[in-house]
């Protein structure tokens, strides 16, 4: 009796754990989709998403009744979803960790901008898994920023140095000033680049840590040597530096006459603009 | 047969019976890449080669332009992916590499490195000797810089995954600056040398509806720059007595040594306990800290203003240190209290305190003798910002999704007070922002989205700061058949202060459209086309220094860029690809900057390409011809691909 029922159980067990590929309930299967969807079957095993462990409808939802009615209409189509739910369905695995926690602060959040507007699962032309070559694609959406990379001076973009994600999360960052990649925990991103520049000084310039490299540069691009946001020095400084109440910078003192070319080259003197180890005024 | 003998074959049966399950196919290794070779020369070079050496920097000689590898082994014990790139070797100003490598669940590494080289010699840019006719840049840098990134995650994707991660960056080169002393400054060399080391790991916790990551790290940093200038007589930019002095510089040694070191920590967590209900939150936390070591000897003829008093050698020894903890933190809360609703609360806070204390010696040389005083410095910036936001994102319908808000930024920060003023200087911030916005998708044929803010502030940091501002931004994309697509946007900013004592106002604008026409995919063909047209209008007076009269600030950029790309096969896989990009500025500095090209491919192997190109670089500057340049740029070379 004993064998009997032995040979039962171990092989209905085997039976269960045989049939464990087989999906159950209303799922049908990575295979069961690679019969039509043959072209995206091939070339899924390539993709990360193929560890995962229900294959297309781990994305899709399940599939089983829409493979016996081959209609379009019964599973979940991300082409056609509104943007709000192509995100649940993708952050239902991506949610956390560093990219995607502070997605809110994003602008991408705000303008209910799809994952799938940058990322392709099946037909990635580049890694991670998005539709073109990054730069190419923010150009796309960012023409306006796009079209500042054309100025003489600029960011090396388009020479191939960098790309719009070393400085942006396109994920969204914590608001800051400015609302870029941080180093060093919470550091301004300009720095990761531009060590020199990190301090602490003995003697700030303010604006550099109160405010973002933005106040006297542009950083996409400009007409302006040093991407600068004035075409002289002198504007761009008094601008701030007028005495004004309650606000920082102040009038310099009168020997500074702008009717000397000198004079109208602010660092000349001033040559450690961002910041000093010795000098309170900045000049060495 | 016994009972204990049956066991085992049964078991046996089970697993047989399992093992009908198909088993994972074993895959062959797969290598896959592509390198490009050949050559470039500059022809017809004209026009001011340091401006073009400051834009451009494209040089002569062989150039390895691009290689890529992949190599995927399914299963492979130490690695199923290694992933490498290279980018513009062979003496070309940016060098990129890139390797990944990683095997499945078990761990992901990254290495990242960049090699920029920055020339930076424009004539006329700090260079008050121009109107005499002196084409030579007194803030002129010849230098590079090099950057290193690595991480290793290890079980990636697994619940607890912990992570490695190194930097190193390193700046280094030559350039000219000044020697700056009462009445005259001096135009004189100068090496660079800096370096910063950082070093951070972590433990990044994923479950089902909380993650988490902690981080701690450290940096190290270091500055070694040297100014010097020995063997003559330096004039300087100063070309009349002072006080009946020729003030001159013979000699001088500058040689800063600063050391810096710091901690940061990351904490990071984000929690769903519900469909409804979301958290996340982090704090940051970072103290970089420096001490400083600085020695100048300058010999010459000099005047000291504040006592008129003439020396002709100087030693300044100078140590300091200075300390910058710096916090931040961030708190999100997103609520769902129904299916179309969604409304987020945010606060973010960020607060540093960096003080600074120095002590200057210093010994002038005067015909009397010796003279030496001492100075301690201190200095602080202080620094608290908070912004607290609320959102509400409301899908009217699937095509049709409505945003509003309000955001409120206040903090207050103390600096030092301007020069020849005592005691430090404080300033506010106070700014109420209105928040809006829609989406509009209709199909997958057109999509429209506008964002709009409103700003009104009773304080800001800076007179220049975004102040009672409107800001908008509109962007829009339709496919009007498969294979065109166009797509716009539109964006303004006017930023105002309206206090008599700043009277700043901003005003800019953005207009862009594009075209992307791809029939077939662009199998045989495509053109891609964009244009924009942006405009800059900023007035603001302020008080000349000489004689505290009051002057308009006034700043004009009118500008239109463009680009354009042609792709064609012209005959069995051979392609030409002709376009380029224009940039036209009017206003307050005229510009031209024209970047025309022209490529053909031509297979000339089942896997070996043979390409040429074409580069015009044609820069103009209205008001200064002296920095126009002309270069064209020619290449050619062999792209191989397996």
């Amino acid at each position: 009796m004993w064998p009997a029922l032995l040979l039962l159980a171990v092989g209905a067990g085997g039976l269960a754990w045989g049939q464990a590929a087989s999906p159950p309930g209303p799922y049908a299967g990575s295979e069961t989709c690679a019969v039509c969807h043959e072209d995206i079957g091939r070339s899924f095993q390539r993709n990360p998403h193929a560890a995962v462990k229900s294959g297309c409808e781990s994305c899709h939802g399940p599939g089983k009744e829409h493979a016996a009615a081959a209609d379009p209409a019964k599973i979940f189509r991300f082409k056609n979803a509104a943007p709000p739910r192509v995100d649940e369905q993708c952050l239902s695995c991506h949610a956390g960790g560093p990219g995607h926690s502070v997605r809110q602060f994003g602008g991408h959040f705000r303008s209910q901008t799809a994952c799938t507007a940058c990322h392709t699962v099946h037909q990635a032309a580049e890694r991670p898994l998005l539709a073109r070559q990054t730069n190419a694609l923010c150009q796309q959406c960012h023409l306006n920023v796009a079209a500042e990379f054309t100025r003489p001076f600029r960011h090396k973009l388009k020479e191939g140095a960098m790309q719009c994600v070393d400085c942006h999360n396109p994920h969204g960052e914590a608001p800051g000033r400015p609302d870029l990649r941080r180093v060093s925990a919470n550091e301004n991103g300009c720095l990761k680049c531009h060590g020199d520049k990190r301090g602490p000084f003995p003697f700030e310039h303010a604006p550099v840590r109160m405010s973002a490299c933005s106040t006297c540069h542009e950083p996409h691009g400009s007409s302006n040597p040093r991407m600068l946001t004035r075409h002289e020095q002198s504007l761009l400084c008094l601008e701030c530096h007028t005495t004004t109440l309650s606000r920082a910078g102040g009038t310099p003192p009168a020997f500074h006459d702008l009717r000397s070319a000198r004079i109208r080259n602010c660092t000349i003197c001033h040559s450690k603009i961002h910041g000093s180890f010795v000098s309170r005024d900045l000049l060495r | 047969m016994r009972r204990s003998s049956a066991i085992p074959i049964l078991l046996l049966a089970g697993l047989a019976l399992a093992q009908e399950t198909p088993a994972p196919a074993v895959k062959e290794e797969q290598i896959t890449g592509s390198f490009g070779l050949g050559y470039r020369w500059l022809l017809g070079a004209g026009g001011s080669q340091e401006v073009y050496r400051s834009i451009v920097n494209l040089g002569e000689g062989p150039k390895l332009f691009g290689a890529e590898t992949s190599i995927r082994r399914p299963g492979g014990k130490f690695y199923d992916r290694i992933d490498l790139r290279a980018s513009s070797w062979g003496g070309d100003p940016y060098n990129t590499a890139r390797v990944d490598v990683a095997r499945k669940g078990a761990y992901a590494f990254r290495l990242d490195y960049r090699n920029v080289s920055y020339f930076n010699s424009l004539p006329s840019f700090a260079n008050p000797l121009v109107g005499q006719g002196v084409l030579f840049s007194q803030r002129s840098l010849d230098t590079a810089r090099r950057m290193i990134d690595t991480e290793l995650e290890l079980r990636p994707g697994a619940r607890v995954s912990p992570y490695l991660a190194y930097y190193h960056g390193s700046g280094f080169g030559r350039g000219v600056t000044t020697f700056v002393t009462d009445g005259n400054e001096f135009p004189v060399a100068t090496r660079l040398r800096d370096s910063t080391d950082s070093y951070r790991g972590g433990l990044r916790l994923n479950l089902t509806r909380l993650n988490a990551t902690l981080e701690q790290g450290g940096t190290t940093f270091k500055d070694d720059q040297e100014v010097g200038f020995a063997g003559g007589v330096n004039p300087g930019n100063r070309t009349t007595l002072l006080f009946g002095q020729n003030i001159l510089l013979r000699d001088l040694r500058q040689a800063y040594g600063a050391r810096g070191d710091g901690i940061f920590s990351r904490a990071l967590i984000e929690a769903r306990p519900s469909a409804r209900l979301s958290f996340s939150g982090q704090f940051l936390y970072s103290k970089p800290s420096i001490n400083i070591s600085y020695l100048q000897q300058n010999a010459g003829n000099f005047l000291l203003l504040s006592t008129l008093q003439i020396f002709t050698g100087q030693i300044d020894r100078s140590l300091g240190e200075a300390s910058r903890p710096h916090s931040s933190g961030n708190w999100v809360t997103e609520i769902r209290p129904v299916k179309r609703l969604r409304v987020i609360q945010s606060w973010f806070t960020d607060r540093f305190h960096i003080s600074a204390a120095s002590f200057l010696g210093q010994t002038l040389t005067t015909a009397a003798g010796q003279a030496t005083t001492q100075t301690a410095i201190s200095d602080r910036l202080v620094l608290n910002f908070n912004q607290h936001q609320v959102d509400a994102i409301f899908d009217v319908s699937g095509s049709l999704t409505l945003r509003g808000g309000h955001r409120r930024q206040w903090g207050d920060a103390t600096g030092r007070a301007p020069t020849l003023t005592p005691g430090s200087r404080q300033a506010g911030l106070g700014r109420h922002v209105a928040l809006a916005g829609a989406g509009l998708r209709l199909g997958t044929r057109f999509d429209l989205h506008a964002d709009l803010e409103a700003a009104a502030s009773d304080r800001t940091f800076f007179r220049t700061d975004l102040a009672d501002h409107q800001r908008g931004k509109v962007r829009g994309r339709y496919r009007a058949a498969k294979s065109l697509l166009l797509t716009g946007s539109f964006a303004v900013l006017n930023n105002r202060i309206a206090d008599p004592a700043v009277n700043l106002d901003y005003q800019s604008r953005q207009s862009s459209l594009a075209l992307f026409f791809t029939p077939n995919d662009g199998k045989r063909w495509s053109v891609l086309v964009d244009y924009t047209r942006a405009t800059i209008r900023s007035s603001i007076p302020f008080l000349a220094p000489q004689d505290r009269f009051r002057e308009i600030s006034l700043y004009r950029d009118d500008g239109h860029h463009g680009g354009a790309s042609a792709d064609i096969q012209v005959w069995r896989g051979a392609r030409v690809n002709v376009g380029g990009s224009l940039s036209l500025t009017a206003g307050s500095r005229p510009t031209r900057y024209y970047q025309p090209h022209a490529r053909a491919t031509v297979p000339i192997h089942k896997r070996v390409m043979w390409t040429t190109e074409w580069h015009w670089h044609g820069f103009d500057e209205t008001r200064l011809a002296l920095e126009n340049f002309r270069t064209h740029l020619f290449a050619t070379g062999l792209r191989i691909e397996r």
